[in-house]
């Protein structure tokens, strides 16, 4: 059983996959923040909700942007140019959260498309073309 | 045939308001999300498993008089017993744990302050309801409470979903991207479904209110109609998902990301009622969870039970949940954040089905204790094959998932 297991835990890995998942929690925490603006614009959600949901996306993006620092498969090109997104998004929002406003979306969906777009390159599914 | 009328209405009123809780929640929301309609199928197959299993223990409780954990025991003895209990316990324990943090951080998402500080006074104020409720007590109140779990189906109205799209959802089709996360997202669907506790649950629940064999169709329209109606909520939260957050590119990691997903259909009251629904769909099942763990510790052991017993007539009992609610604390106390725990929660749920779920089928199969009520072949066919599909899935997805991509 654990040799079952181990087999068909190295045939499943994929670092590729792993890499691309990487940037689109990054991208969908991007979103995320985006959405709650929103609903905290139309006056739909508490200032204590968009505070909570600023914080949690500032450490998920921490984690994340350690992750892919650590990531020894992808290229040090690719993986300082996504580390960096991350760390520009989470800037973004804790500046956002420190001054008890709303980041600017403008520059959330900015980040977001190129995290995006990263991501579908690393899954191979568009070429390239240095969205940074 | 008014109080069968009234058993049945009350029967199907639980089974709809206590088939939200923090693992088809949390799993509903990662599926649409991420996955749109195309995991909703698995709700379906579970559902249909876990509707037979409910069936399936009540027919036992009100034809034998005992409950599955006296029924296996005495069947198999204790050494053998030890298994499936040990594996109950575990998942029931992890389980737990995750209602209790789900609980607390629907007060987080709706204060802003963190779930390590409403996690004590959440979990006091369970056990003060076990302590001081009773059974029934505790199960309708926290049933027909639980009908605000209902705003996800009004929800999912409200967003004129393409039917033709949800129905797709209901055969199984291979995704584009990441095969391996929507098995994995899969087995966890029926892990949240098909929950071992449920089975132990209704069986006590159904020899503590006495049940005898004019029980049986009751029962049997519960089992069915309540649990499909039950379904449909749980199918409303991957819908509801999967047209707010699918189209904004939010995969739904943590309830944070997806908390405010009825504001869009809901308007002001969306965000009120996400809360609400997680708060009270996790204090019934956190109720249930810990009320199981006492019966399938007193059975085993052959302790007294019940809680319609005063505490002091079945201290064990009470003890039990005592110290099962004090240990679950820990992992929301640590930090550990409520929707991972509940991921891994539901996916080890399908890891133990066949421990519990097998020895189960042996005794409903025994005329010695079903007599002319044994299963037929289309609940052990449909039973066995939903368990060994939903565990081999688990099998092949589970370490890809942890130790793989």
């Amino acid at each position: 059983m654990v040799a079952f297991v181990l087999v068909a835990s190295a045939c499943g890995r994929d670092p590729k996959v792993t890499y691309a998942r990487l940037l689109e929690r990054a991208a969908s925490w991007s979103a995320s923040v985006q959405f709650t603006a929103e609903m905290a614009r139309a006056r739909y959600v508490p200032r204590a909700f968009v505070h909570d949901v600023l914080s949690t996306s500032v450490n998920a993006l921490a984690t994340i942007r350690r992750q892919i620092q650590d990531d020894r498969d992808v290229d040090a090109r690719s993986r300082t140019q996504t580390a960096d997104l991350c760390w520009r998004l989470a800037a973004l929002v804790e500046e956002a959260d420190r001054a008890r406003a709303l980041p600017d979306d403008r520059a959330l969906r900015d980040i977001e498309i190129r995290l995006r777009a990263a991501a579908q390159a690393a899954r191979g599914l568009v070429p390239l073309e240095t969205p940074w | 045939m008014v109080k069968n009328l009234t058993k049945v209405g009350l029967g199907i009123v639980t089974s709809v308001g206590g088939f939200l809780e923090v693992g088809s929640i949390g799993t509903g929301l990662q599926a649409g999300a991420t996955y749109r309609f195309s995991l909703l199928w698995a709700i379906v197959v579970g559902t249909i498993c876990v509707a037979f299993l409910t069936e399936m223990t009540g027919r036992l409780a009100a034809v034998s008089k005992h409950t599955v954990v006296d029924a296996v025991r005495g069947r198999f003895g204790f050494p053998f017993h030890a298994w499936p209990f040990g594996a109950q316990v575990i998942v029931d324990l992890f389980v737990l744990a995750s209602e209790l943090g789900g609980a607390a951080l629907a007060w987080q998402l709706a204060t802003g302050i963190s779930i390590r500080v409403w996690i004590l006074p959440i979990t006091f104020g369970i056990w003060l309801l076990l302590w001081y409720g009773t059974f029934d007590s505790i199960e309708q109140s926290v049933a027909l409470l639980g009908l605000v779990t209902l705003s996800f189906a009004v929800a999912a109205w409200r967003l004129h979903p393409d039917w033709s799209d949800v129905a797709r959802g209901l055969l199984p089709q291979r995704p584009q991207t990441d095969p391996t996360q929507h098995a994995y997202l899969a087995v966890a669907i029926l892990g949240a479904s098909i929950s071992p506790s449920l089975v132990t649950f209704y069986s006590s629940g159904a020899v503590e209110e006495k049940w005898t064999p004019k029980d049986l169709l009751p029962n049997r329209i519960v089992a069915w109609i309540g649990m499909g109606f039950g379904s449909t909520v749980a199918m409303a939260v991957v819908i509801v998902a999967a047209l707010v957050l699918a189209p904004r590119g939010i995969h739904a990691d943590s309830y944070q990301q997806a908390a405010a997903l009825l504001s869009v259909p809901l308007g002001r009251w969306g965000f009120t009622l996400f809360c609400a629904s997680l708060f009270i769909g996790c204090v019934g099942a956190a109720l249930e969870l810990a009320l199981d763990l006492s019966y399938i510790v007193a059975q085993t052991f052959g302790w007294d039970w019940g809680e319609n017993k005063r505490p002091i007539e079945e201290a064990r009992f009470a003890l039990t949940y005592t110290i099962a609610l004090a240990l679950v604390m820990v992992p929301s106390l640590l930090g550990i954040d409520p929707l991972k725990l509940t991921m891994f929660s539901m996916a080890i749920t399908v890891l133990a089905l066949p421990l519990v779920v097998g020895p189960l089928m042996v005794v409903m199969n025994d005329k010695q204790y079903l007599k002319a009520h044994t299963n037929g072949f289309v609940t052990n066919a449909a039973v066995i094959a939903i368990v060994v599909v939903a565990f081999v899935l688990a099998m092949l997805a589970l370490p890809l998932q942890w130790l793989g991509a």
